[in-house]
This record gives C-alpha cells, sequence and structure tokens, in this order.
C-alpha cells in the first residue's frame, strides 16, 4: 500500500499553486502529518481502515476538516485522495457532482462523512478495464441528462440539478453568476465558444458548460491513454450538441470495448490487458489474461514467464511460480532469466541445495549479479555453511554497496558463525542504509537477545516497537527479554498485549505462564497454561508449568503424576527436578514419590 | 497504442516511491482529466 507523504502534499500543493496562480501556505504541519497517518490507524492492532477507499476517504475527510492550508483545503484533500488511489493502481473517475460532495464534507461536522466518501470512491474507482467502461457510462450517462433537459428546454431542472451538482445553496454568489449566464444563453443562442472568447470572466462558466455539452471527447482521449485502450472509436467520436445518438454510440461503443476484451483471441490485446491488469496489481485478473494468452500466441513460453512473475512477485506463492517457470525452463533451458527465477523460488521455498545448482549456472553466465550472489548467500546461510555466506554477501555488496538484504544478511551469517565483533558491525550498517527500516533495529535485538545481552536487547526492541508498536514477534521477544533479566513484572503487559493480537500464540501463553509462575502468581499462571495444553496437549513445556502449579497450589497428588509421566517421555527433565529453580518443587520435593523420580 | 513486450519479471514489482517529475506529471496528468471538478473547487 502506498500512502501519500508531506513531500508529496507538498508538491501537490505547488503544482496547483502553478495552476491556479495562487500562493497557498501550509499553516499547520504537524497537522497535516497527523492526517497523513490517519489512514494507517491500528485498533488492538487491527487496522481501522483496511480497505484502499476507506483509506483514501478518510485522508480526503480529515484533510478538509483540519482545514490547515490558507486556502484550497478542499480541493487538495480530493487531489491527495485521488493520487493514492492512483498510486495504488486505481482509477478515480469524478463526475460533476463531486463537487457538492467535497463542499458536504467541509460543512459536515458529525464525522460522519467517510462512510459515504469511502462509498464514492468505491463505485467511481476502475481497477481494470471493464470497471473503467461500466464507470465511464454510469458517468457519461449522468452529465449526457443535462444536455437531453437543456435541448428539451426544461431548463429549470437543469438549473436544479446544476444547484445540487455545483453546491450553489452553499456558494450563493455563484449561482448569481450561472443564472445570468444562462439566461443570456436562452435568449441569444450565442456560440459558447465565441462567448468563452469574448469575455474571460465567463471562461470557467464556458468550460464547465462546455464539458457538459461536448462531455466526454476529452475525458475519452485521456482514459483510452490511459489504459491502453484500443479505442480510436472513441475519439473519433464527435459530440454534437444537436442530437443525442452520441449517448446510444457510446454505448455501443463501450460495450464493443468489453466485447472485443472478453472475446479477442488477438495474442497482441491479449497481452496488453495482461500487462495492464498487471500494472494495476489486479494480479488474478492478468493471470487469466496469460492462461488465456497461452492458448492463442504461436509461443505461449512469455505467458507462462508472466504468470510465473505474478505468482512470485505479486502473490508470494513461490510454489506456483516454481511450476511455471519450470515449463518455461522447456523452452528457454540456457536463458540467465530461467536459471536465476528458478534459483529465486527454489530459494525462497527453503530447497537450497536444488537452488545453488541452478544460482552457480545463473552466476557463470552473469558473475556480476548482485541478486544472484545475495540468493545464493541465503541459500548457504539456509545450510548453514556460514563461511561461504559471509563471501557470496560480500561479493554482493562489492557491487551494490546499498544492498540492504545483503548487509543484514551478512550481520546474522557472522553472529551465526559466532563472529560477534563483525555481525555488531553489519547489524549497524544496515540500519545506516535504512533507519526508518524497523527489521534492521528487531534484528539487532534479536541478535543481543541470543547473546544474552538483554539490556542491550531491550533498547533495540523498543526502538523497533517506537516505529512499529503492534510489531507481535518484537512485543512478544520484549516481554521474554524483560522477563528474563529478572524485570517480570514489566514483562507481562507486553505478553498480554501479543495474546491480544492473538490469543492463541504459544509462545506468548508459555511465556506469560512462565513468567507468572516466577512471580508466584500460581492461579493467575493456570490461564494461559492450560491454554496452551489444550492447544497441543503433547507440549512438555506446558505440562512441566502444569506441575509446578499444582505443587505450589496445594494439589500434591496431580503435580506428581504429571511428572511422572513426564520423566518416563523424557529422561534429561531429572535434571530439571534435580536443579529445583527457584525452590519450585519445594512443596514436594520431600515426597517419597517425587524422590523416587530423582533416582 | 501497442506496447512493445516486456519479458522481465521485474516489470510487476509495484512502485512504491515516486520521484519528484513522476509525481509532478501525475498530478498534473490527474489536474487535466478532472479539470471541471477541480477548476470549480478552485472557485469556491
Amino acid at each position: 500500500m502506498y500512502y501519500p507523504t508531506l513531500e508529496n502534499i507538498e508538491l501537490i500543493i505547488k503544482q496547483m499553486n502553478k495552476r491556479y496562480n495562487m500562493d497557498v501556505v501550509i499553516i499547520n504541519k504537524g497537522q497535516l502529518e497527523f492526517a497523513l497517518e490517519k489512514p494507517k490507524t491500528k485498533l488492538f492492532g487491527e487496522e481501522q481502515y483496511p480497505e484502499l477507499y476507506q483509506k483514501a476517504a478518510i485522508l480526503m475527510e480529515t484533510i478538509t476538516k483540519i482545514h490547515t492550508l490558507s486556502d484550497g483545503n478542499k480541493r487538495t484533500a480530493m487531489m491527495t485522495a485521488e493520487f493514492m488511489i492512483k498510486a495504488n493502481g486505481g482509477e478515480l473517475i469524478l463526475p460533476l457532482k463531486t463537487i457538492r460532495l467535497s463542499v458536504d464534507t467541509a460543512m459536515d461536522a458529525s464525522d460522519s462523512m467517510s462512510e459515504l466518501i469511502q462509498q464514492w470512491f468505491k463505485v467511481h474507482t476502475a481497477m481494470n478495464v471493464h470497471q473503467l467502461c461500466a464507470i465511464l457510462y454510469e458517468h457519461i450517462e449522468e452529465e449526457f441528462i443535462i444536455k437531453k433537459l437543456w435541448d428539451d428546454k426544461k431548463y429549470s431542472e437543469v438549473e436544479s440539478l446544476i444547484e445540487r451538482w455545483m453546491a450553489f445553496d452553499s456558494y450563493p454568489e455563484n449561482r448569481k453568476a450561472w443564472n445570468e449566464l444562462s439566461t443570456q444563453w436562452q435568449k441569444n443562442k450565442v456560440s459558447i465558444e465565441k462567448k468563452s472568447t469574448k469575455n474571460s470572466e465567463y471562461y470557467g462558466w464556458y468550460e464547465m458548460w462546455g464539458s457538459i455539452m461536448g462531455m466526454a471527447k476529452r475525458d475519452h482521449e485521456q482514459y483510452a491513454d490511459y489504459f491502453d485502450l484500443p479505442i480510436e472509436k472513441i475519439t473519433e467520436l464527435q459530440c454534437n450538441e444537436n442530437n443525442m445518438t452520441e449517448l446510444k454510440n457510446m454505448e455501443k461503443i463501450i460495450q464493443e470495448t468489453a466485447n472485443t476484451y472478453e472475446k479477442t483471441t488477438d495474442p497482441e490485446i491479449i497481452h496488453q490487458n495482461g500487462m495492464i491488469l498487471a500494472r494495476h496489481g489486479n494480479t488474478l485478473e492478468a493471470i487469466s489474461q496469460f492462461e488465456k494468452l497461452r492458448k492463442y500466441d504461436k509461443d505461449e513460453s512469455d505467458a507462462i514467464d508472466h504468470i510465473a512473475g505474478l505468482h512470485y512477485y505479486q502473490n508470494k506463492d513461490a510454489k506456483s511460480a516454481l511450476e511455471y517457470w519450470k515449463i518455461y525452463e522447456k523452452y528457454r533451458p540456457d536463458s540467465l532469466h530461467t536459471v536465476q527465477s528458478i534459483g529465486f523460488a527454489l530459494t525462497t521455498l527453503e530447497q537450497y541445495s536444488d537452488a545453488l545448482g541452478y544460482l552457480e549456472t545463473a552466476l557463470k553466465k552473469d558473475t556480476k549479479s548482485e541478486k544472484t550472489l545475495l540468493f545464493m548467500g541465503m541459500c548457504y546461510d539456509g545450510l548453514k555453511q556460514y563461511e561461504k555466506a559471509i563471501s557470496c554477501f560480500k561479493k554482493c555488496i562489492s557491487i551494490d554497496p546499498k544492498s540492504f538484504q545483503a548487509h543484514s544478511g551478512l550481520a546474522s551469517a557472522y553472529a551465526e558463525n559466532g563472529q560477534f565483533a563483525e555481525s555488531l558491525e553489519y547489524h549497524d550498517k544496515t540500519i545506516e542504509l535504512d533507519p526508518d527500516n524497523f527489521h534492521s533495529y528487531y534484528n539487532k535485538g534479536r541478535f543481543f537477545h541470543s547473546y544474552g545481552k538483554l539490556d542491550e536487547a531491550i533498547i533495540e526492541y523498543e526502538k523497533t516497537l517506537k516505529m512499529e508498536p503492534d510489531n507481535l514477534e518484537t512485543i512478544i521477544n520484549m516481554g521474554s527479554a524483560l522477563s528474563d533479566s529478572g524485570k517480570r513484572e514489566d514483562a507481562i503487559p507486553y505478553f498480554e498485549n501479543a495474546l491480544k493480537q492473538d490469543p492463541d500464540h504459544p509462545v506468548a501463553l508459555a511465556s506469560l505462564g512462565i513468567t507468572l509462575i516466577f512471580l508466584k502468581r500460581f492461579d493467575d499462571a493456570f490461564v494461559p497454561i492450560e491454554r496452551q495444553l489444550k492447544l497441543d496437549p503433547t507440549d512438555n513445556h506446558a505440562k512441566m508449568s502444569h506441575a509446578i502449579i499444582f505443587a505450589n497450589t496445594g494439589k500434591i497428588l496431580e503435580s506428581l503424576t504429571i511428572l511422572e509421566e513426564l520423566v518416563t517421555s523424557d529422561p534429561d527433565i531429572k535434571d530439571m527436578l534435580r536443579d529445583n529453580p527457584s525452590n519450585m518443587f519445594n512443596p514436594i520435593k520431600d515426597s517419597e514419590r517425587f524422590k523416587k523420580l530423582l533416582e | 497504442m501497442m506496447q512493445s513486450k516486456i519479458t522481465t519479471t521485474e516489470t510487476f514489482i509495484q512502485k512504491d516511491s515516486f520521484t519528484e517529475k513522476e509525481l509532478e506529471e501525475t498530478i498534473n496528468r490527474l489536474l487535466d482529466k478532472h479539470f471541471k471538478v477541480y477548476n470549480r473547487l478552485a472557485e469556491i
């Protein structure tokens, strides 16, 4: 998901200033930043606005209402929302009545607009050509209503529609101008074009009117261009203001376009449509187009490669990608792209030895490919051949000194290889490369954690949580680092927070249970431990925790029965019973059955 | 307008950032596309 940034808005304002000859400034940047954060809001770990339309809607509503620009709040808000939809692969089509929506939003004091805006955006956004055809048709029909009413001389109906769409009730001074103009038009039947050149103050009105009359010629050229539609026919359409046949023509042409896509067997068009859908993030439909292309193209290999790529890069489905690339391999067995792609997919599937076979071939074909070296490093790391992994990552860095993944891989491989100082150095370099990436701080925290440096780990986890307060793994690790360093009370809220996100998280349940046991809050500990056992009745750690709770809450016989069962299944447990950590077995340690367990 | 075929899978990786020039072009394009709406919003 792409979220607009403050820099984006600053540029939007700059462009608008240029176009409308204005001098809009931001009064309060902090407020604007707050508005930009709003679409990302999470409540108890769940996104409050999970869908693109919801995000765009709350963004538009917030920017409109906080009114933190010296001018142009409504228009900047609308443009920011439209830009967000565009950046995420959608095409928003705004009819004239958008003005009404924008004005209503600015006037609304109830915070109840975002639902309406969200619906509006949803209905007016096309994610593929079929949707675009449908929306354009609606949009055209709506604006032709005006022309039809005008031709029928139903001027008062035209006026009331315009009044509503253009929000004249809120801006009566503009209504006056409209009335004057419409009276003149009616009276003199002056050519609109002439009018606009003669009297520049009517230019805005001319544009509005001209666009209603001439309607969609200009729009269509742009939509056709944007979507690479083969609809030269649409641009041929002459909008003749004297008759209504255009509406019918338009309907026919749009239908023909949709049919062209549906029925075509022309590989060039199918390919093109697949590419458009893929570019707009419509992965499933793109895949179905490329499946179709396999049938009609002389050579199906390109289509297969596209399907594999979509599975791998968009669907994050390496298994399906591999299946397709394996078919692709039959057509292009020797190409660098084939061996590299199969190598990547196998690496993702953790089939490291097989992956290395392909990646080594790829490296022979292109010895300077940093991506091949990166994946080879990941394979050697997975195979625990850390020296080789380190060498691959280093070569990768020598080609691409800013490779975040290679630095991160190197930090991890050094840590696994027991090279503490080197690992720390690369953890720091990773952070230097991308200080805004929370993964780097988390990884550094994990690194300290695994070396038992709990205080340092806690500092890094704190930094991570500042950036990603809901990151589950960090929350749990933070809790466990606190608990292990003796700050057990402090640890509990972290485990509880984690369980709010995932009530069945086994590590969070176990860690909370054990921490409460250490705090001698045995009754409280019973709840998570019992849940843990219910989820996995074979979990020996949970059984041990259960035995400790029973031993300390007077249920001595139950405790001993569990311990006897545990010792039979895992003799190492005896050592733990002998150690008696934190005197947990004190209430039962003198019983004969317990002593027998230690024999 | 037909596009030439692009055969690398890299094409499908979506953009997650915009250069100033790309953003400028995008905004101008959107302003052109919806000139009726934005012009009117600029007036009120």
